[in-house]
Parts: C-alpha cells; structure tokens; sequence
C-alpha cells in the first residue's frame, strides 16, 4: 500500500508543495489538493512576579492519506471513488456525481469539489509521474525535503508510525497511510490545546 | 447560517419534503386502518382519498430537487450502484422505490383495481419503504467522522419530524378537501359517489375524531423534540471535532414556534375535534399548526446542516 511521508520537525509552511500540485494538475482557484495547516496555541506559567510563556505554532502539510479504511469510498453511492490494488483512492469522473458526500465525510478534506467540472476531484498520488518513474510534484517540490512517498511498510520501517497529530484526526477512524515525524512542539490528535490559524486559506 | 441555507437549500428541501411524504403515508395509513372497523368504506375513502394525492407530488418534488444538489445530474443514475455500503445510494433507492410504490397504489386506490386486501397489502409495503427511505435519510449523516451528528439524536429528530409534518400536512389535506368542491372531486375521482345523509354524517365525524387525535399525537412528540434539540447541541466527546457555527437565536426559535404549532394549537384542535368544531375554524387551526411546524422544522434542518462539520481538517 502506498502513502505519504511528512516531516513535521522540517516544513517551514512554505506552501511550495500545494502550489506544485497546483500546477501540475492545473487545479482552479480554491481546489486544493495539498493543504497546510499552521497549528498554533499556547499557555503561560506564573514563578512569582515572572510570567514564562510556553508557546507553539507547526505546520502540517496534508494531502490524501489513502486511507486503509477510505470512509470516502464506503459512503460513495455511485463507486466513482474507489481504492486501487496499490491502495491509492481515486475518483472515476465517468461515474462520479458530484453529491460531494465524500466531503462531508473525509477528515482530511482530501475529496475536492471541482465547480468547472461538477464532480470530485483528489490527489492519486501523481498517477502518470508514477508511471513514468518521477515522483508525485509535491515531494520533488518541497526545498526542505519533508516529504517523501513509497509503499508504507518501508516508509513505516524508516521513519516510525506517528500519524496523529493535532490538527490532525484521530487514526484509528480511517487508518491513513501516512507518517509523520513530529515538529518538537507537536500534539498528539486528542490534546486540542491549540487551533488551526490558517483555517480561511486552506478551507 | 444563510451561507448553510444558500449551499444546502436543495437537501434541506428533499430531506423535509421525503419525511412529509412518509410521514403522510403513514398517518394516512393509520387512519384508515382504524376507521375502518367503526365507519363503512366508502365514509373512509371518500376523507382519505383526496388526501393520497397530496403526497405523491411532495415526494417527486423532492426528489427532483435533490437532483439540484448534484455536480452533474446527467450521471444522476450511477447514485444507486452502491447499495452494499452506501447509506447514499439506499436513500436514493428507497426514496425513488416509496415514490414508485405510492404511485402505484394511488392508481389502484383511484380506479379500485384489484381487490381492497391487495390495496392495503401493497399500502403497507409502501409505508415500510417509506419508514427505510427515513432511517437511510439519518445513517446518510450518522458516520463516524461527523462527531455533531453521528447520535441517536439524529435518527429519532428525522422521526419525529417524519410524524410530526405527516399528521399535520394530512390534518390540512383532510380537512381542506372537501372544501375543493364536489363536483371537482367527483371528476377527479369517478368513485365517488354522492353520499347518504347518514355518511355526510360519518365522514364529519371522522374527520374532528381524526384532528383530536392528530391534536393529541402532535403534543405527545412534542416533548420529544425538545429532547432532541437538548441533546444534539452537547458538544461532541471526540477530542478532534471541530468548533461550528451555531445560533443560539435559531434553536430558541425552533423551540418557540415547536411549543406553538405543535403543543398550543395542538391542544386547540384535540378540544376542537372533541367538540366538533365546524370544519372552517378547524381547518384554521391545523393549517396554522402546520406551517408553524413546518417553519420550525425548516429552520432545525439549516442548523442540522450547519453541524455537518467533520472531525479533524475535514
């Protein structure tokens, strides 16, 4: 199964590889494949007359996670979203709707409405670049080198299995494939001490 | 909220009108089988029939505006190819299915083809079709990543409202048609021949039983959906819901108006009917109770839609 791989401790929300995927899928105006989230909060502990703030802000570059349990694909009413044998989802725009149901349902905002065609759009992991040998235009597009790709079980043997972060949902619900090695800031999907501060740019 | 009512307008008004639909079968359904031990047929048909026709229309209305709602309703078709998992795809098969059923009864029912056991065999069919298609309508948005709407609160409010809007749209309908004018009615429906004195008699008094009941029915789920209103604004357990908008100006108007359309004037017509009110007062009553009602059910259905938040960055 395929996935992504993001280091957190190493993006500086540049946003580079929302605008490569942007462009090499020629996406319009506020259909975003790739999102980043900035996810900042904080609070501060009083030593007598010293107030000490304790603060965080990181951000987390999202796409399609490809989930093992895709609830995107489960709740399709028209099979137009599916999983493929190498795990990657995607939609079938002979068949897709556009009822926008995955939407609702998707944790990670990765089916996307795209107006000029009236159907659903999403990442497949850069499909024709895989064939070609390249890599998906976000992972060669990111100058801090924070993400990777490839078959999950090697990516998991490398880098470790964290995927809950805050912002982002728990796990367990759809099993993403995807790891993330955390900012030092970072927050585990259930603290929710902090907020995404970006919320209008990347809705 | 006006930007939850301009993108979801179409669902707010399938959802509604396919629980109206329902409901009034249903309710129809009920009156029927319990007048029928204490009123002779044709008393029974000539206040339950009008009414049949009453729903058809709202539920292929609905469904058609549903299609509003779709990017490309040319592949509108394809929304019935995964009934396996979907709770989608079951709506739209027990919705177009109900629709389907109902017709054809109302065709059978109008020309009294086939003998009446038939008729209310295939009526009680429809009516389970109808109660499926509104138990879809809820696990459409009881999934496990919607923290705000994935509760009981979800599956019991599509209820309530399903009953609700049905006995108070069936009120109106029962009572408004014989003031359509009989010689419409008699073109419309050849059956219908004219009545005996004694059953003018039986179909008055069926119809103010009938209202004391829908009277009583009314103030009976209106606690209900009090509770469910209660409830579904707690806020969700999971640690990764999102914060959404809410009005709190919206829920205490649903409120008000709920305790108006469905408890005052719901009293109001059980005493109505009890002491047999002429029809034109009660007709007042239960066409005021029901666009109260309806009213208060629409806005609950905007802020239904405006919970449809997901867990995470969804």
């Amino acid at each position: 199964m395929l996935g992504f791989y993001f280091d957190q401790s190493a993006c500086n929300g540049c946003k580079a590889c929302s605008m490569a995927c942007q462009d090499k899928h020629d996406l319009p105006v506020g259909v975003q494949w790739r999102r980043i989230y900035e996810y900042t909060g904080g609070t501060w502990s009083v030593d007598g007359a010293t107030a000490t703030p304790n603060i965080f802000t990181y951000y987390t570059s999202i796409s399609c996670n490809h989930c093992d349990n895709p609830v995107c694909v489960e709740v399709c009413p028209t099979t137009a979203m599916h999983r493929d044998d190498d795990g990657v989802v995607s939609v079938d725009p002979d068949k897709c709707i556009g009822c926008r149901y995955c939407e609702w349902v998707c944790s990670y905002s990765a089916p996307q409405f795209n107006p000029d065609k009236g159907i659903m759009t999403k990442c497949d992991l850069c499909a024709d670049y895989r064939a070609e040998g390249q890599n998906p235009a976000c992972v060669d597009a990111c100058p801090s080198r924070a993400l990777d790709w490839g078959p999950i079980d090697e990516l998991r043997a490398q880098y470790g299995d964290a995927s809950g972060i805050a912002p982002l949902p728990n796990p367990e619900v759809t099993k993403p494939n995807l790891v993330i090695t955390p900012h030092k800031k970072a927050q585990s999907w259930d603290e929710g001490t902090g907020s995404v501060a970006n919320q209008t740019s990347e809705m | 909220m006006t930007e939850v009512f301009v993108h979801e307008w179409p669902l707010i008004l399938f959802t509604l009108l396919g629980q109206l639909a329902v409901g009034s079968f249903i309710v129809l359904g009920l009156v029927n089988v319990l007048a029928t031990p204490r009123y002779s047929a044709k008393v029974v048909d000539r206040v339950a029939d009008p009414a049949l026709y009453a729903i058809g229309p709202a539920m292929v209305v609905g469904l058609i505006i549903s299609m509003l709602h779709l990017g490309n309703p040319l592949n509108a078709i394809n929304a019935f190819r995964h009934l396996d998992t979907s709770w989608l795809s079951r709506e739209v098969f027990f919705g177009a299915l109900f629709a389907g059923l109902g017709f054809v009864f109302a065709v059978l029912q109008w020309r009294r083809w086939g003998s009446r056991k038939l008729r209310q065999l295939l009526a009680v069919v429809t009516a389970l079709v109808g109660v499926l298609l509104v138990i879809s309508m809820a696990f459409v948005y009881m999934r496990p990543t919607l923290p705000y709407l994935n509760r009981w609160t979800t599956l019991v409010g599509f209820g309530v409202t399903t009953i609700l809007l049905g006995c108070l749209a069936m009120g109106v309908a029962l009572t408004g048609s014989p003031k359509v004018g009989t010689g419409l009615q008699e073109r419309l429906f050849p059956s219908f021949a004219p009545l005996k004195d004694h059953e003018e008699l039986g179909v008055e008094k069926l119809l103010t039983n009938t209202l004391r009941w829908i009277g009583v029915t009314t103030m009976a789920l209106l606690p209900l959906q009090l509770l469910v209103m209660m409830f579904a604004i707690l806020p969700p357990t999971a640690p990764d819901a999102q914060m959404h908008e809410f009005s709190m100006v919206g829920l205490v108007t649903r409120g008000i108006l709920l305790i108006v359309g469905a408890g005052v004037l719901g009293l109001f017509l059980f005493i109505g009917g009890r002491e047999q009110a002429s029809t034109g007062i009660l007709l007042g009553l239960v066409s005021s109770a029901f666009i109260i009602t309806i009213v208060a059910e629409f806005l609950g259905r905007i802020m239904f839609y405006a919970a449809l938040v997901p867990t995470g960055v969804g």
